[in-house]
């Protein structure tokens, strides 16, 4: 082949992976534009502040947002205990071990569940085992036996685990070696050493792991199918305790969710055509969720990165 | 004849030379750790480019900053082999050979080079399967078969212990005469200047220190001495009459004792190249006693 | 490193370098290392060796949980899903004899578990499936290899620093939303263009799910060419070649393996994928092999009957069974792009 030809082609099969790239941005960028474009008019502050109303045609989503935030919040006060500590137990205690080897294969594995597989076990494990067998143990009829907010939160959590431990593992790794054996020479227990010298130092990378959970939690639709999450509720999940009037989430009722929301909406609700406004006002809700935790996740890490130095 | 002349500034540090390279011989590129040495045999190859200045293959401009010329890495004929090695880890040795060349026609021309660099039988091989003198060997040959105008070597041989070290300096020597090779050979190390160049640019702080053929370089005097061992110094010991110095020769230690004066004639520290000679009239031979 | 951490007296024999000796006296907020650790060892020694027990068995268990969790959603799928056995015959998942139109018997792999009698073939499922993942795997690989090497090779500094960061944007949408997207926008769209019959269809799905899976494959191959040394594209062009030769002939066979090991993460990802499927692909559980046909994936259809379905009904045992197949294949997908990474990992120490 003359070196003409070979030029050619070195300049054409770059060029392909110049626009394949560029392919992606753009569909990336209409993705975006037609959201916001559909959805931008039905915003405004009824829209966020009210609740549905004349069978979802009209009203606003914010029991939905409520919702969302709700489980959210739920979920990541579970994942955090748990995957903060699996990530200090395999940097601290297990390490290249056997057993730190198969815990590490496991999150891998976890990480890889197909989110309705969570779903299935959500249903299987924590309604009906744990859930009903609640109830049995306290002689309730069916309290914790049934779809609930504690459920799809726990649920969401095993989803998002591995996300936390990842980020955090790596947040600990980064404490360097040398400031462990100074802490060890003075006389720290191993425990003091984690908790006096490398979590602080990790807390960025927790702060991000957690914000890159709810990010991921906020979006999924199919472990709430069936755990907790209706389409339509006549009132929110918190209930009142009596004299003081202050109120509680109610860990044990149902929820309306943002993305469960868009899916029955726009597939089985009784008029899909003229709701699309609303769906799509909904998908530009949930998008801007997304994208700001996204954001404020790289803003903390360059924030943190910055201090560090 | 190669010409070079270069300028290139980073952070603080600046080089600035201008020397020739002689068709068909080996020039050593000299100098310790840090004097840029390596970072002109990548701006010559061209995989760096210069602020300015100009490089020419005596018929061709390579680089010329005037005229802002800078031909690619790829249409330069040259070929290098660097410390670190960069065999395809994919294809045989055969195949790493055959990379830069395409067709058949090389077929018995690689046979006689993989011969004569002593990889016959190793063909089919893959380079995790070699030992780091044949990887560097392998590296040689796919440079050499394209017949490049100039062959550039960074150090090529310092990853490895010195008896494949000794092995590969002859064997190199052996194939470059015979292919009559231009090579700019860049080294730390006084012994391989001595034992493969024809001429030598020493190099300090970035600049030329001086350029000659390698006696040139060890202050212009005649070496007519039966002993002479080449090495740096790693230890002097003296007292007002007389100093011992040590010296490492490769992996080998040697010690001369020699008058104090020459000491601080020469201005003697460790860490300098030296010459070590004795004239045959002072030389005395034992035999040490060990058989009866 | 053994640490025993029973000790409290000064050992300055592990200090061993300068590095320590200056990290010590390092300060986190107003106070030094040694002065927090003076402070909390004029505690009572013997309450500070419970406390540490216990919390070292606090994040013993705690760091179990990932296992424990990963062999309960084995347990859980495989009890409830065995029990179908129990209530359907094996060879019915596969199909059964039924009279078609003209009253003859023929045998047809059917999904129908409300028919009368309840049909539970899981072969138009796994078609299903497959009929989505595999075009979404194939369309990702080209895309997302192509950026990959884009990203890695061709990309400047500053492209790259504004595509990365694109492309795990698109990473970042919910499912449900690309899902809404497809079932809107891009099925009127490819009806227009290619006059499909079944307006939802594989085709629109496995586009839909390609979306997801693009970033997946993109990423990790960019991370894999990264990691070639860049001593090798030197001497490709030493040797003469032009950038993309080298890329072709040198960068990507020296990091196949972990472009490999994305592609067969992206199949398992896109076989998992629901909310995508569930609204763009019609929903209807067909044995064919037309892509641009209707069909309906293992995903869909847990996620479409386990609402409604009555709890220890044959159906329900079925759809566990189907939760515990699709398990499987991701999980042994999953475990064969890990052996890969590893073993690329143990290959570049070389």
């Amino acid at each position: 082949m003359t070196i003409k030809k070979r030029n050619i082609f070195n300049a054409f099969f770059q060029g392909l992976c110049h626009g394949m790239a560029f392919l992606v941005i753009a569909v990336l960028i209409a993705i975006l534009v037609k959201i916001v474009m559909s959805g931008a008019g039905v915003i405004n502050l009824q829209f966020l502040i009210k609740e549905p109303t004349e069978g979802m045609t009209k009203g606003g989503i914010f029991p939905a947002i409520f919702g969302t935030i709700c489980i959210t919040m739920m979920m990541i006060i579970l994942a955090i205990p748990v995957g903060v500590s699996t990530a200090i137990y395999i940097t601290e205690y297990a390490g290249k071990g056997l057993l730190g080897r198969i815990i590490r294969a496991s999150i891998n594995n976890l990480a890889g569940v197909p989110s309705i597989v969570f779903g299935l076990f959500g249903v299987g494990f924590f309604i009906l085992f744990v859930g009903r067998g609640i109830d049995k143990i306290a002689g309730f009829e069916l309290l914790f036996g049934q779809p609930a907010m504690i459920w799809a939160a726990s649920t969401l959590a095993l989803l998002v685990l591995p996300v936390i431990i990842v980020s955090t593992e790596e947040a600990m790794n980064s404490v360097p070696v040398s400031l462990r054996e100074a802490a060890f020479g003075l006389g720290a227990t191993r425990w003091q050493v984690i908790r006096n010298v490398v979590l602080p130092q990790a807390r960025s990378g927790i702060l991000t792991g957690a914000i890159l959970g709810i990010s991921r939690g906020v979006g999924e639709t199919a472990p709430i199918l069936f755990t907790g999450c209706a389409y339509f509720l006549p009132r929110l999940p918190v209930f009142t305790i009596p004299y003081v009037n202050i109120p509680i989430i109610n860990p044990l009722d149902q929820f309306m969710g943002l993305s469960y929301h868009i899916f029955i909406m726009a597939t089985q609700s009784t008029n899909t055509a003229e709701t699309r406004p609303i769906q799509y006002g909904t998908t530009l809700v949930l998008i801007a969720l997304t994208f700001l935790l996204n954001l404020s996740a790289i803003v903390f890490r360059i924030y943190f990165r910055k201090r560090s130095r | 004849m190669f010409k070079v002349n270069l300028k290139k500034t980073w952070n603080n540090f600046t080089i600035k030379v201008d020397f020739e390279i002689p068709l068909g011989k080996v020039t050593a590129l000299f100098g310790h750790s840090g004097a840029g040495k390596s970072s002109i045999l990548r701006i010559i190859s061209g995989l760096e480019i210069a602020d300015e200045g100009m490089i020419s293959d005596g018929k061709e401009l390579w680089y010329d900053s005037t005229k802002q010329i800078h031909l690619p890495v790829q249409r330069r004929s040259i070929g290098f082999v660097f410390q670190d090695p960069s065999l395809f880890p994919h294809l045989t040795v055969e195949k790493n050979i055959l990379y830069g060349v395409k067709g058949k026609r090389s077929l018995n021309e690689i046979k006689d080079l993989i011969s004569l660099a002593g990889l016959s039988g190793y063909e089919r091989f893959y380079p995790a399967q070699l030992s780091g003198g044949q990887k560097q060997r392998v590296t040689l040959i796919r440079a050499l078969v394209r017949r490049p105008d100039l062959l550039l070597l960074d150090e090529p041989f310092s990853a490895l212990d010195w008896e494949a070290r000794r092995q590969l300096q002859e064997d190199l020597k052996r194939i470059i005469k015979q292919l009559n090779v231009t090579t700019l050979y860049v080294t730390h190390d006084i012994t391989e200047v001595y034992k493969l160049a024809d001429k030598v640019v020493v190099l300090e702080s970035g600049k030329v220190l001086r350029h000659g053929t390698p006696e040139d370089i060890f202050m212009g005097k005649r070496l007519s001495t039966r002993i002479q061992i080449v090495g740096k110094v790693v230890g002097i010991e003296s007292d007002s009459i007389m100093a011992a110095v040590t010296i490492m020769h490769e992996d080998q230690y040697f010690k001369a004792l020699v008058d104090a004066e020459e000491i601080e004639r020469l201005n003697l520290v460790v860490g300098d190249d030296v010459v070590i000679g004795a004239k045959s009239s002072d030389v005395i031979i034992f035999k040490v006693l060990t058989q009866f | 490193m053994n640490y025993t951490s029973k000790t409290s007296k000064i050992s300055t024999s592990i200090i061993s370098s300068n590095n320590s000796t200056r990290d010590s006296l390092k300060r986190f907020g107003d106070k030094r290392i040694s002065d927090l650790l003076v402070e909390s060892r004029n505690i009572n020694v013997h309450k500070q060796r419970v406390r540490e027990f216990i919390i070292e068995k606090l994040v013993f268990i705690g760091g179990l949980t990932a296992i424990v969790f990963i062999a309960l959603i084995f347990i859980f799928l495989f009890k409830e899903g065995v029990r179908a056995f129990f209530l359907i015959k094996p060879m019915e998942f596969i199909g059964t004899h039924i009279l078609d139109f003209d009253d003859n018997r023929v045998f047809a792999c059917m999904w129908q578990p409300v028919g009368e009698p309840g049909k539970f073939s899981i072969v138009p499922l796994l078609i299903g499936s497959f009929l989505v993942a595999l075009p979404a795997t194939v369309i990702s690989t080209i895309l997302g290899v192509g950026c990959g090497i884009y990203l890695a090779e061709i990309a400047s500094i500053r492209m790259r620093e504004i595509i990365k960061p694109a492309i795990e944007l698109l990473a970042g949408i919910p499912t449900v939303v690309i899902g809404f997207l497809c079932l809107t926008l891009l099925a009127t769209f490819i009806q227009n263009v290619f006059h499909t019959t079944f307006r939802l269809n594989a085709f629109v799905g496995a586009i839909g799910v390609s979306l997801v899976i693009i970033p997946v494959v993109a990423s990790i191959t960019d991370d894999a060419l990264r990691a070639v040394p860049s001593e090798l594209r030197e001497a490709s062009y030493g040797l003469g070649a032009t950038k993309w030769e080298t890329i072709w002939k040198v960068v990507v066979p020296a990091g196949i393996s972990g472009i490999t090991a994305s592609i067969i993460l992206g199949m398992g990802r896109a076989l998992g994928e629901t909310m995508i499927v569930i609204m763009a692909t019609g929903n209807a559980a067909l044995v064919t092999g037309n892509i641009f046909s209707s069909v309906r994936t293992m995903t869909a259809t847990i996620a479409a009957e386990l609402g409604a379905v009555p709890h220890g009904s044959s159906q329900y045992y079925a759809l566990f069974l189907i939760g515990s197949v699709l398990f499987l294949i991701t999980f042994v997908l999953n475990l064969i792009a890990e052996i890969i990474i590893n073993r690329m990992r143990k290959k570049l120490k070389l």
